[in-house]
C-alpha cells in the first residue's frame, strides 16, 4: 500500500473535519502535561496555542487552510527567539529574556498556520550531546518508559527502576527530539551544530535531518557556531521532514549566509528504485567504540540496498578522525566571540555588582553561564591569542578545508550519498553519562555527526532498530549540497525497508485513543 | 607545559570569565592538550576555510532604512535604563588581578 506521510493524512483530517485544530491542540497540550517527567518542555505557551488553533480552524471552515501546516501542533528548540515568549538558551543568563522578534523560522512556521506549542529543553546554549546541562535539568528520552524497553531491562523495585534507569535523550536537542517521539507535537525544530539534531533523533527513535549550511536562515537562532550552525527538522517520518523543509528553506534576506539560489519544495515520490544510485560506505566511520550491534546494522542496511541493485562501494575520508579536535577550536573560538554579547546590559540577567563596567560583566557572566560555557568561553580565548591564532585557530581552519575536500573527493568519485551510523550506540542511562564531563561526551558521541558540520552537508537520521535493550538505534545518510531531495529519497526507501516499531509508551493508554491512535498505526506500513 | 598564570590572567580579562578555582584551570589545560592533536596532520599547502559558501558571493542588500523605531520593545529587555538609555556603571576601571 502507498505509504503517504503522516502530516498530510492529518491535514487530510483537518480539511475533511474529521478532527478539529482546536482538539489537536488540546490533545497535545494535555499531552505535555502527562508527559511532564520528561522535562522535555521549557515553556507550554498554552494561550497562545490555542489563539492560533482558533484561528486555524477558522480558517479551515472558511475552507481556506493555508497549508499542509495549517493548525499542526509544533515545538520549538528554546534557543531560536519566539516574540513574546520566553527564550532561555536553558541558561540563567536568559531567564525572563521575552524575544522582541521571531527568528525566520518561527514565522515561516507560523505563517503557515502551525501551532506553537512550546520551547523545548536543551543543553546549556547547545553545548553538550545530553540535553543534559541546562539550568532546566535534563531531557528524559521517552523510550525510558517503553514497554520495549522495560521488558528488557533487570526487574528491580518499580519506582527504582523508573528513578534509575531512564536513559538520555540525546542532545543537544534532546526537548524537540523527545518532543515528537512521544507524541506531542507532530514536528519541531532542532539546531545542528556537530550533531545536535542527528544525535537525539537517533536516541529517541525519530528522523532528525540537518539540512545544507546556507538553505535555512539561521536568523533568530541564537547562534553558537556562524559557520556550522544550522536549524534543525525534527519529525515522525521522512515525508514529513520534507514537509517541514518545504516550508522552511530558501533565501532570507536577514541572513545573508543563506544562498540565493531558488528552491523548490518537493514530495517524495512513493515509488522508489534504488539500483542506479551508489551508496558510499566510508571505512573511517567504523570508529574505535562503535557497538557491535550498530556494526551490524550498518552492514545489514548496506546489504538492503546491494540486493535492490544499488552500487555499494567502500569509500575512505581520511581525515575524518581530526573532526573532533578540529571541531573543539572552532567551536570553542566561535563561541568565545558569539557568547562575548551576553554582558547584562541589553538583555538577560544583570549581576547586581555595580563597582565597574568590567566587574559587572564578568560578575554576571559568572552567575549567568554554567561550567561547560564558561570553559568554552576561555579556550575559544586561548586558541585565539595572538601567540596561539595560527598555531591552534588558523590550523584548524586548514584541517576543516582537508575534510570538506575528503567529502568533494567522494562526491565527485560518483558516489550519490553516504551511509553511516549516527552514533557509537544507543542511549546510556543518565546516571552513567554523568560520569563523564561534557567536553569528553560531546567528543565521544559528535564524532559520527560531526564531519558532515565541518563540510556544510545535508545529512540526515533515520530511525532503523531496537536494541538488544529496547533502546532505537538510527542510522545516518550524508547527501551531497543542496541534494536535500535525492537524500530524503534515499531515506525514505530505507524507512520503508526497516518499518522501525511505535513506541508503546504505557502512560499513553489512558488517553483519547481515536487521532493520536490514528497517527501511532500510520507511523508504520 | 603549563599555561601562565599571565596567561590566565589574560585570559580573565579577555574573556571576563573567571576559571573560579584549579578545576577550571585543568579543564583548559585539558582542553590545549587535546587541540594539540591538530599538529598531527599535514597542511602545507593548504588554505585556511572561514566558511563552505566561500566560493558564493555574500548577499548584501541595498543600504535602505527597512526598520527601526523599536525603541519601547528593545528597552523592555534591560535591567537598568533611563529614558532611551542602557545604564551602565562607570566604565575604565580595571578588574584586580588574579592570584596564584
Amino acid at each position: 500500500a502507498s505509504k503517504r506521510n503522516l502530516l498530510f493524512q492529518v491535514s487530510a483530517a483537518l480539511k475533511e473535519g474529521r478532527v478539529t485544530p482546536t482538539e489537536l491542540c488540546q490533545r497535545c497540550l494535555s499531552l505535555i502535561k502527562s508527559t511532564k517527567f520528561l522535562n522535555a518542555y521549557i515553556n507550554v505557551a498554552e494561550e497562545t496555542a490555542l489563539k492560533q488553533a482558533e484561528e486555524s480552524e477558522q480558517r479551515y471552515r472558511r475552507g481556506q487552510p493555508l497549508g499542509v501546516l495549517d493548525g499542526i501542533p509544533v515545538a520549538v528548540k528554546d534557543n531560536f527567539n519566539t516574540a513574546g515568549i520566553e527564550t532561555t538558551c536553558a541558561s540563567n543568563m536568559l531567564k525572563g529574556y521575552i524575544s522582541p522578534y521571531n527568528a525566520t523560522v518561527v514565522q515561516k512556521l507560523l505563517d503557515q498556520g502551525a501551532v506553537l506549542l512550546g520551547k523545548t529543553n536543551l543543553d546549556e546554549f547547545a553545548m553538550g550531546s545530553g540535553s543534559t546541562d541546562g539550568a532546566f535539568g535534563p531531557v528524559r528520552n521517552p523510550w525510558s518508559y517503553s514497554r520495549q524497553y522495560k521488558e528488557k531491562s533487570v526487574p528491580k523495585s518499580p519506582s527504582e527502576a523508573r528513578e534509575c534507569t531512564w536513559v538520555i535523550a540525546g542532545g543537544s536537542s534532546g526537548g524537540s527530539a523527545a518532543a515528537v517521539s512521544s507524541f506531542t507535537c507532530f514536528a519541531a525544530l532542532g539546531s545542528d551544530t556537530g550533531g545536535s539534531t542527528r544525535n537525539p533523533a537517533a536516541h529517541c527513535g525519530v528522523v532528525g535531518l540537518k539540512p545544507t549550511y546556507g538553505l535555512i536562515s539561521r536568523h533568530g537562532l541564537i547562534p553558537l557556531v556562524n559557520s556550522m550552525d544550522v536549524p534543525g527538522i525534527l519529525t515522525r517520518c521522512v515525508d514529513d521532514a520534507a514537509v517541514v523543509l518545504g516550508s522552511l528553506a530558501g533565501h532570507d534576506p536577514k541572513d545573508s549566509t543563506t544562498v540565493q539560489d531558488n528552491f523548490k519544495p518537493f514530495e517524495l515520490p512513493n515509488v522508489i528504485d534504488v539500483s542506479k544510485l551508489s551508496i558510499g560506505i566510508p571505512k573511517e566511520y567504523h570508529a574505535p567504540g562503535l557497538s557491535s550491534e550498530i556494526l551490524s546494522l550498518w552492514s545489514k542496511a548496506a546489504d538492503l540496498f546491494k540486493n535492490a541493485g544499488a552500487k555499494v562501494i567502500e569509500v575512505s575520508l581520511p581525515h575524518t578522525p581530526y573532526s573532533i579536535v578540529c571541531y573543539h577550536v572552532l567551536c570553542t573560538a566561535e563561541v568565545a566571540s558569539n557568547m562575548a554579547r551576553f554582558d547584562g546590559l541589553e538583555y538577560g540577567h544583570r549581576s547586581a555588582v555595580n563597582k565597574s563596567t568590567e566587574s559587572m560583566y564578568a560578575a554576571t557572566r559568572r552567575e549567568g553561564f554554567n561550567d561547560v560555557v564558561r570553559g568554552r568561553i576561555l579556550s575559544g580565548n586561548y586558541f585565539l591569542l595572538k601567540q596561539n591564532y595560527e598555531h591552534y585557530f588558523i590550523k584548524a581552519q586548514k584541517v576543516r578545508r582537508l575534510i570538506a575536500s575528503d567529502f568533494v573527493k567522494v562526491f565527485s568519485s560518483g558516489v550519490d550519498v553516504l551511509l553511516t551510523p549516527t552514533t557509537l550506540r544507543e542511549a546510556v542511562p543518565y546516571m552513567e553519562f554523568i560520569q563523564e564531563d561534557n567536553r569528553t561526551r560531546s567528543a565521544q558521541d559528535d564524532i559520527l555527526t560531526q564531519a558532515a558540520n565541518m563540510a556544510g552537508l545535508p545529512a540526515i537520521n533515520v530511525p532503523a532498530a531496537l536494541s538488544e535493550r529496547g533502546l532505537p538505534v538510527g542510522l545516518q545518510f550524508i547527501g551531497r549540497a543542496f541534494q536535500e531531495k535525492q537524500l530524503l529519497t534515499v531515506a525514505k526507501w530505507f524507512e520503508k525497508q526497516v518499518k522501525f516499531p511505535v513506541i508503546q509508551l504505557e502512560e499513553m493508554k489512558r488517553h483519547d485513543q481515536g487521532v493520536f491512535q490514528h497517527q501511532q498505526s500510520a507511523s508504520f506500513s | 607545559q603549563k599555561v601562565t598564570v599571565a596567561v590566565l590572567d589574560h585570559l580573565e580579562h579577555l574573556a571576563l570569565v573567571d576559571f573560579r578555582d584549579s578545576e577550571g584551570v585543568e579543564r583548559l589545560q585539558k582542553a590545549i592538550q587535546f587541540a594539540d592533536q591538530l599538529h598531527e596532520v599535514n597542511t602545507d599547502g593548504v588554505e585556511p576555510m572561514d566558511s563552505v559558501l566561500e566560493d558564493r558571493c555574500l548577499y548584501l542588500r541595498e543600504d535602505d532604512v527597512t526598520e527601526g523605531n523599536c525603541t519601547k520593545e528593545l528597552l523592555k529587555n534591560a535591567r537598568e535604563k533611563v529614558e532611551e538609555y542602557f545604564v551602565a556603571p562607570p566604565g575604565n576601571i580595571p578588574l584586580p588581578k588574579v592570584e596564584e
